[in-house]
């Protein structure tokens, strides 16, 4: 038998189609996967740029003799590109130009960075409601699967209590009390809490999921046999259940919490109840470039399409991980 | 389980709701305004004052508002205007899935109909304030005038809602259509949609709706806003914008009853339509 | 036959002719607001802009000031009459006056309003303008007299307030929010009250005004807390009028034939209030370096794209008090550097920072959420200007009535930014006065300094016009010295309307509808 040397046996793989990564990327569906791995690399760069450059999302651009514009930019009236109040010399609703790729928002300001700066805002507080989702998701579902009776029965009244009332409600009651309790020294914090709350408020749907699955798999014959050779129940929960057979439902939703965490912290914003300066977030670019969408502005569709993108971005993740995950179990 | 206990856990999971709300608000620092005489803010104090609350609140007492009318008569109000927008987007987004289910049943090979399914997507997930919009760009939109103003509230607030339906009824009706004698029939010529419209369909209709209510309340605070229409979103916003105790108990409390009271009847049509419940 | 034809065509010319006025007859406008107060009687309403519009429509006083600012009788017949010594004013109301109910409108009503204003529980927010009057009664059905504490030729002004029904408003000397009068508002203006909810006035013509009757029948205001709509709704002809346009919208209305712009005063000016009360803003020097390290003019160009003036204190440039010798702060970095330099707050540690005795320099400002974006973007540029002369400010949004309660109860904050309306009177008393800084009271800022105390009760009482003057310009300038606000600007309001629909418009820049009698629909 021939020895084949690593970069034969890759070059042999390569001519096989059937197999190996692009197999595996074809069955997960080639677009996706193309969606997916190009937004996460833009993302990841946009997060590294806004720690790594001393950039200022807040600064404001003058007009510059020397910039130039795209022949087909849009021009206000007077020539000046993009300009509704040429007077002050600020860039307002600029066209993109070399300097600043995506023009300017309502106040001159870099949209690009801005978008940076925003995506960085809403990914990580996207990232703590999602946080607190799992935590409280999967506390309450597994106490709620594991305990029979009196505590399993009052867990799903509890869930199906939380599940009657829209999310938007209760994180405006959360907006009260917030509000009230903390204090100016936390300020920053405020923005966290309500997100917590949010992920907290959310986490009924994956605690039900994963009571289901823990309800069904306790009289399966692994878990009998598990019992029988001495393990403990957290054992047998944390790594058989959860690790094996519910990673990819808490992956999933996961990914499905992130993009509604996006959304809902628009829209809060946009209520005026979310984020507000020194912060930058998708929501406030949103909802001060708003009515731009009334008199032809390409600046909030971009910002728009930038929130749709990330919503998108988690829906198929989840999709992919879904896919790639249920295969490994069946592999395994 | 019968209608009373029903109604009886309904009662109780009403009082939970209530009384959480009410100790969280009236026991946090800071100012929420609270109608009557400043108190000593303590738990103690909070579930003494709660009873009280509540024994007005049955009687018909939910307080004032700063304008100095009643929150129930505010409430009376504005609840029906709110499940007129609702109900209608209920109605619509059903309606309009029917036809796509049926459409997608019937000419599923035609690019038409497979691209306005994708289209219908795509939309469902464009945010309710850019839809909304969306809708007054095109001067669609007149404040507080006929029948179009009403559509296309109704149409922005249940576009979320119309995919829902569409994946739920088509998975019914793929999952009625797959059955044995169903194939059997249609091998003899007999129309797919007669044999598909079994209680499973009417089963799945009523689930969907019920868990898409919650979500449509919520729409409704957004739309509300942006249109300046009387509903019990716009009151909910007041209640946080002014930290209206009494406002912000009041509406938790309204829509406590509803929400509950759908939620727990959805439950009662349920076990009436599913035989393996009702056994 | 021809004839028979041309009578026929006569007669279907006249019939369109008529149908096109009965159509007229029932025309109505509509306008549109971002909001409304809870509570629109005479002394609440009053606390909002918005209120003071609606209250234009419904209520009259015995004496308003016309377009010249000239205060002249509107339900009086002439000017009222002082007796000998100077100390009682008497005013003669018109007969035959009727509220719309039909009722007459006596003597009783004027003093019952008078009452309401000065109620402690009122808490009307300019209440001192009625501080010389020490009591009013009625002295037959037409005729009210006033007694004063001392001689002021000025006091008829004060008599200006809103007269209302005492047979609708009851006995009580306190509209309290229950009282059924906050539902029918009844008052002696052109419109009465046809229908209201939270968001949405019907008014219709008072079939009893004192004058000729408005050609427009019905006046609906609407209100959407959303301004871009407002544009959308406008342009599509679904609105007539928006009284105050934001400064962006202005080229795009500029280009739409259908609307036409119409520029006032604001008589308001906007500013960041210090409490002088707290930290290191009882220090006039850091209040003064604020006011310098904000570049205004630049935030006034691209905000505003001009449309006001920079302000030096509280008189605006259209103000007989107006000092001209002051200008307003400039902008000077280095300047602020020697100032705050010079108060040893100086960054010791190189975290970018200040500190004044070993506390690091954080000021707190409080803000409400309720402010339109253009200002929330004002606050935000002036906070950055801050932290580049390394002053941290940290900014709390609040909900409107907590950040009210925080500022005009509590005075629990550093800097808030306000805006401040002004009628003919320029009353600046409630703002500066030390009497004035009880909760709920207009010195938020709880300013005090003997020699302005002095000089605003001076000016409050002199009757010599010159003297008056004198006074008013050296307030200007010790205000403008002693800064406990950074004073922004004024700035210039427009309304837009659509002139296939309303002309011969004409606002007055306080009150707005004060000449609404005298608008045209287009035929």
């Amino acid at each position: 038998m021939t020895n084949l040397s690593l970069s034969e046996n890759w070059r042999q793989a390569r001519l096989r189609p059937d197999n190996g990564v692009w197999a595996r990327v074809r069955s997960l569906g080639t677009l996706r996967v193309v969606f997916v791995v190009t937004l996460s690399v833009i993302y990841a760069s946009l997060f590294l740029i806004t720690f790594l450059a001393d950039i200022d999302p807040h600064e404001r651009f003058r007009y510059n003799k020397d910039i130039v514009f795209n022949e087909d930019s849009m021009l206000a009236p007077g020539g000046v590109p993009g300009g509704v109040i040429e007077s002050s010399g600020v860039m307002v609703y600029a066209s993109p130009n070399e300097e600043h790729w995506l023009g300017n928002d309502e106040r001159g300001r870099d949209l690009l960075v801005r978008l940076a700066y925003g995506a960085r805002t809403s990914l990580t507080t996207g990232l703590v409601c999602v946080t607190f989702f799992l935590i409280a998701g999967t506390s309450f579902g597994v106490i709620a699967g594991y305990f029979e009776g009196r505590w399993h029965s009052l867990f799903v009244y509890l869930f199906n209590i939380v599940n009657t009332f829209p999310i938007l409600l209760l994180l405006l009651l959360a907006v009260i009390v917030i509000g009230a309790t903390v204090g100016v020294e936390f300020i920053f914090l405020r923005i966290y809490l309500l997100m917590a709350c949010l992920g907290f408020f959310s986490s009924p749907k994956l605690a039900e999921l994963i009571r289901g699955q823990i309800s069904s798999l306790k009289e399966t014959a692994f878990v009998q046999a598990s019992v029988a050779l001495g393990l403990k129940p957290y054992q047998i929960i944390g790594k058989h259940i959860l690790w094996y057979e519910c990673r990819p439902l808490i992956v999933v939703q996961s990914a499905y919490m992130m993009g509604q965490a996006i959304l809902v912290e628009t829209t809060l914003t946009y209520l005026n109840f979310g984020l507000e300066y020194p912060m930058v977030s998708w929501g406030l670019m949103f909802r001060s470039m708003a009515g731009g969408i009334m008199t032809g502005r390409f600046q909030p569709v971009i910002v728009m399409a930038a929130i749709a993108l990330a919503v998108y971005f988690f829906h198929y993740l989840a999709g992919i991980l879904n896919d790639l995950l249920a295969t490994e179990e069946r592999r395994g | 389980m019968s209608l009373i206990r029903i109604l009886v856990q309904s009662v109780i999971k009403l009082i939970g709701v209530t009384s959480l709300v009410y100790v969280v608000l009236y026991c946090a620092p800071g100012h929420i305004a609270i109608h009557g005489v400043e108190k000593e803010r303590s738990l103690g104090r909070a579930a003494i004052d709660y009873v009280e609350w509540g024994g007005k609140v049955i009687t018909g007492d939910w307080g004032y508002y700063k304008d100095g009318r009643k929150i129930s008569e505010r409430l009376k109000q504005h609840i029906p205007r709110t499940l007129l927008l609702v109900g209608g987007s209920l109605v619509i987004s059903l309606l309009l899935s029917l036809l796509m289910v049926l459409a997608s049943l019937y000419w599923q090979h035609m690019v038409l109909v497979r691209s306005s399914i994708t289209i219908i997507n795509l939309l469902s997930g464009i945010h309710i304030i850019v839809l909304s919009y969306v809708f007054v760009l095109f001067d669609w939109a007149r404040p507080n005038e006929g029948f179009s103003f009403w559509l296309l509230i109704i149409l922005a607030l249940g576009n979320g809602a119309l995919v829902d339906y569409f994946s739920v009824l088509h998975s019914q009706f793929d999952k009625a259509l797959s059955q044995d004698y169903v194939s059997a029939a249609l091998a003899r010529g007999a129309d797919r949609f007669r044999h598909a419209t079994r209680y499973e369909i009417l089963l799945a209709i009523v689930e969907a709706t019920s868990s898409r209510i919650p979500a449509l309340i919520g729409g409704t605070i957004i739309v509300e806003y942006i249109f300046g229409y009387n509903g019990i979103g716009f009151d909910i916003i007041k209640a946080v914008e002014n930290r209206h105790f009494d406002l912000t108990m009041g509406v938790t409390t309204a829509l406590a009853i509803l929400l509950i009271g759908i939620s727990d009847m959805t439950q009662f049509v349920r076990q009436r339509l599913d035989p393996k419940l009702h056994s | 036959m021809s004839n028979l034809r041309s009578y026929k065509l006569i007669v279907c010319v006249l019939l369109l002719l008529s149908v096109d006025a009965n159509k007229l007859m029932a025309q109505e406008i509509k306008y549109i607001e971002t909001g409304m107060p809870d509570l629109l009687n005479p002394i609440d309403g009053a606390r909002e802009i918005v209120g003071v519009r609606i209250l234009q429509m419904l209520y009259r006083g015995m004496i308003a000031p016309n377009r010249m600012g000239e205060w002249e009788p509107i339900l009086t017949l002439g000017d009222p009459v002082f007796d000998e010594e100077l100390m009682t004013l008497t005013f003669h109301l018109k007969e035959g006056l009727l509220w719309p109910d039909g009722q007459p409108i006596t003597a009783e009503d004027v003093v019952h309003s008078y009452e309401i204003y000065v109620d402690p529980r009122s808490k009307y927010g300019n209440v001192d303008v009625f501080e010389n009057f020490d009591g009013v009664e009625a002295v037959d059905e037409h005729t009210i007299r006033f007694a004063l504490k001392r001689m002021d030729i000025r006091s008829k002004v004060r008599a200006g307030f809103f007269i209302m029904p005492s047979h609708l408003v009851g006995d009580s000397t306190y509209i309290a929010p229950e009282n059924e009068y906050n539902r029918i508002l009844t008052g002696a203006g052109p419109y009465v009250l046809k229908s209201i909810d939270e968001n949405h006035i019907e008014f219709v013509v008072n079939p009893k005004y004192f004058k000729v009757p408005p050609s427009i029948q019905s006046v609906q205001m609407i209100t959407n807390p959303v301004e871009d709509i407002h544009k959308a709704l406008l342009q599509a002809g679904h609105i007539d009028l928006d009284p105050v346009v934001r400064p962006r919208d202005l080229p795009e209305y500029q280009a739409d034939l259908n609307v036409e712009l119409l520029p006032y005063d604001s008589q308001s000016w906007y500013g960041f209030a210090y409490n002088c009360k707290r930290g290191i803003l009882r220090f006039r020097e850091v209040r003064q370096a604020l006011s310098m390290a904000f570049h205004r003019a630049e935030v006034l160009r691209a905000t505003f794209a001009d449309q006001g003036s920079l302000l030096s204190g509280p008189y605006t440039q259209s103000s007989p008090f107006f000092n001209h010798k002051i200008r307003p702060y400039p902008y000077e970095p280095g300047h602020i550097e020697v100032l705050l330099d010079s108060l040893e707050m100086i960054d010791t540690d190189g975290d970018g920072v200040r500190e004044f005795n070993g506390e690091p320099l954080v000021l707190h400002m409080v803000l409400s959420m309720r402010i339109s974006q253009d200002n929330k973007d004002i606050c935000a540029n002036f906070v950055q200007q801050l932290k580049s002369h390394k002053i941290e400010v940290i900014v709390d949004y609040q909900e409107h009535n907590s950040w009210y309660e925080k500022i005009f109860y509590e005075r629990d904050y550093d800097i808030t930014f306000v805006q401040w309306k002004f009628d003919n009177a320029s009353n600046i008393y409630p703002l500066f006065s030390q009497t004035q800084q009880d909760p709920g009271m207009y010195n938020i800022v709880q300013f005090e300094h003997d020699e302005i105390e002095e000089l605003l009760e001076r000016f409050r009482n002199t009757t010599d016009g010159t003297e008056r003057t004198e006074v008013g310009k050296r307030l200007h300038e010790l205000l403008h010295f002693e800064n406990p606000y950074t004073f922004l600007w004024t700035l210039q309001h427009s309304t837009a309307y659509r002139i296939d629909n309303i002309r011969r418009i004409n606002v007055d820049p306080f009150y707005y509808f004060s000449y609404i009698d005298e608008w045209l629909l287009e035929e």
